[in-house]
């Protein structure tokens, strides 16, 4: 029987394996290293702790665990950005992008890999690895504070009030397919210096964004309770249409640029 | 078969092929040869879907190049003049990637890495740039492609590496294969390519078989001069001219002198060859 030029699931299976065997060749490396940030961070405050006296060693690691949460903030997001960067970045170049945009499967069963392994797969991934090696930190070394990943998991999911309920998750929820995926775009928008360029252009773009939002909200006549109200009954869902149209534009522009991409 | 249909194409203003059309056709390995900047590589990207015609058509099979459908991708492989050095042994790389091409063959790579006197269990962002070329061109005359598209292959390959590059390609391309190579070196692919494409800035000055040339043309390699010589040159062995052939037979057909006569007279050479 002939294979479908647009999808075809056998072909889909192989190209899938054959692009997780090489992300695991190619990045594997950096997924590690990225995942035990907790234990390269661990590592450099036991030496700074040497430092300090017996007294006030207990300040000292109260600040590691403010750090901790700040760290990991950034390594997520960075983490989020950057892999794609590194592991699609290639298809604008003229020597390493022949063979991936040539080689025999669709456009579509090439997209949907790539979306898979770099919004989800690697995330996870990294996440696995990162909130692991945290938590054996933790529960090692009890002065180092709670584990991030008992942190989140004491989080209610669900919050209630007289307005009704809400998704607490629902902030973060779309923001690593967002980041990724602007990680993506960059990857092929830009052809040189691509992670400064996307990380600037997305920083921009977002501050941008909230100047807008803000000279627009501060545009319209109502008081402080009003604003709050306003706020908590909209914000969150607010959040997530910008997050999902955000990251459904970012995933069309990769799809079209790919389908298009002249070497 | 491949029909190119007057195809333009242009980066930015810079206008690089202008109305070409060509047939080629089916078990002939062409050579394509041009000055530097007439698009041979622009032509080699059209065709093998790496780029978009302005205007114009390429039929290929029955498929649009660009739009890169698995069925046409499986037909063809285009070996660039950049080769990635990837970081994995060549063996490894060919097994890999060899799998999307459904007539690949595994064998077949590791006897022309032999042939090729390089070790398949090499990583290849170890190798040298001659032993990677002969690595992708051992890939690409393994994937079996009904088409397969080479930009300078011989490009950084030793004198021996030339003569197994011929022997390769002579013995291990199917029958049905259709190759299109372009190069400056005439003297390393002599005697396997047939027919021979001329390209020049935005026209085709000749794209003809060795035996039409042959027919049309007379290399004499004598020192007795020919007062109506289209071209002569003295070389470290001798001489060589071209001229019109008169019916004195075939001559042996020298390519680097025939692409200074199609220089030298465009519209003549295009007229004697026009079909």
């Amino acid at each position: 029987m002939a294979r479908k030029d647009s999808f075809d699931s056998d072909r889909f299976g192989k190209y899938f394996s054959f692009e997780l065997k090489e992300t695991v060749r190619s990045q594997g490396l950096f997924v590690l290293l990225s995942g035990l940030v907790p234990l390269m961070f661990f590592i450099v405050s036991v030496l700074f702790s040497s430092l300090y006296d017996t007294e006030n060693l207990e300040d000292f690691w109260s600040g590691y665990c403010f750090f901790k949460m700040l760290i990991a903030t950034v390594a997520f997001v960075l983490f989020f950005l950057v892999f794609p960067i590194v592991r699609y970045g290639n298809l604008t170049d003229r020597r390493e992008g022949v063979m991936p945009v040539l080689l025999p499967a669709s456009h579509t069963e090439k997209f949907c890999c790539s979306v898979l392994v770099s919004v989800i797969i690697a995330p996870i991934v990294f996440m696995i690895l990162y909130l692991g090696s945290d938590a054996v930190l933790s529960a090692l070394f009890p002065l180092s504070g709670k584990s991030l990943a008992g942190f989140f998991l004491e989080q209610e999911l669900i919050s209630y009030d007289e307005y009704g309920f809400s998704l607490e998750c629902s902030y973060a929820f779309f923001l690593p397919p967002m980041v990724s995926l602007a990680g993506l775009a960059g990857g092929a928008l830009f052809k040189k210096n691509k992670i400064t360029k996307t990380f600037f252009t997305c920083a921009i773009a977002l501050v941008l964004f909230f100047m807008i939002l803000f000279s627009t909200i501060g545009s319209v006549d109502m008081s402080s309770e009003q604003y709050l109200e306003m706020v908590r009954n909209n914000f969150i869902w607010f959040w997530y249409t910008v997050q999902t149209v955000t990251a459904a534009g970012f995933g069309f522009y990769y799809w079209k640029r790919t389908r298009t991409i002249e070497l | 078969m491949i029909n190119i249909d007057n195809i333009t194409f242009s980066y930015g203003n810079n206008v690089v092929l202008k109305n070409i059309t060509m047939h080629l056709e089916e078990g002939k390995i062409y050579g394509l040869l041009g000055e530097n900047g007439v698009g041979k590589t622009t032509l080699l990207t059209l065709l093998c879907g790496l780029k978009k015609v302005k205007s114009g058509s390429i039929d290929i099979d029955g498929h649009k190049p660009f739009n890169r459908e698995p069925s046409f991708l499986t037909l063809e492989y285009f070996l660039s003049d950049e080769v990635a050095p990837m970081p994995v042994p060549a063996e490894k790389f060919a097994l890999s990637y060899g799998k999307f091409w459904e007539k690949f063959d595994m064998g077949k790579f590791s006897e022309l890495m032999g042939i090729f006197e390089t070790d398949a269990s090499q990583k290849m962002n170890r190798m040298s740039f001659g032993q990677l070329k002969k690595t992708y061109i051992s890939f690409a005359l393994a994937c079996n492609c009904k088409y397969l598209f080479m930009d300078e292959p011989t490009n950084g390959l030793d004198i021996p590496s030339k003569a197994q590059f011929r022997k390769a390609v002579t013995k291990y391309t199917a029958e049905d294969s259709t190759l299109l190579i372009s190069t400056h070196q005439v003297r390393d692919l002599e005697n396997i390519i047939d027919p021979i494409i001329i390209l020049d800035r935005q026209d085709v000055l000749l794209n003809a078989s060795i035996a039409e040339i042959a027919d049309k043309l007379t290399f004499d390699y004598s020192n007795e001069k020919n007062p109506h010589a289209l071209y002569s040159e003295v070389t470290p062995g001798g001489s060589v001219q071209v001229y019109l052939n008169t019916g004195d037979g075939e001559s042996k057909v020298n390519i680097e002198a025939l692409f200074n006569t199609v220089h030298l007279h465009k519209e003549l050479i295009k007229g004697l060859f026009r079909k």
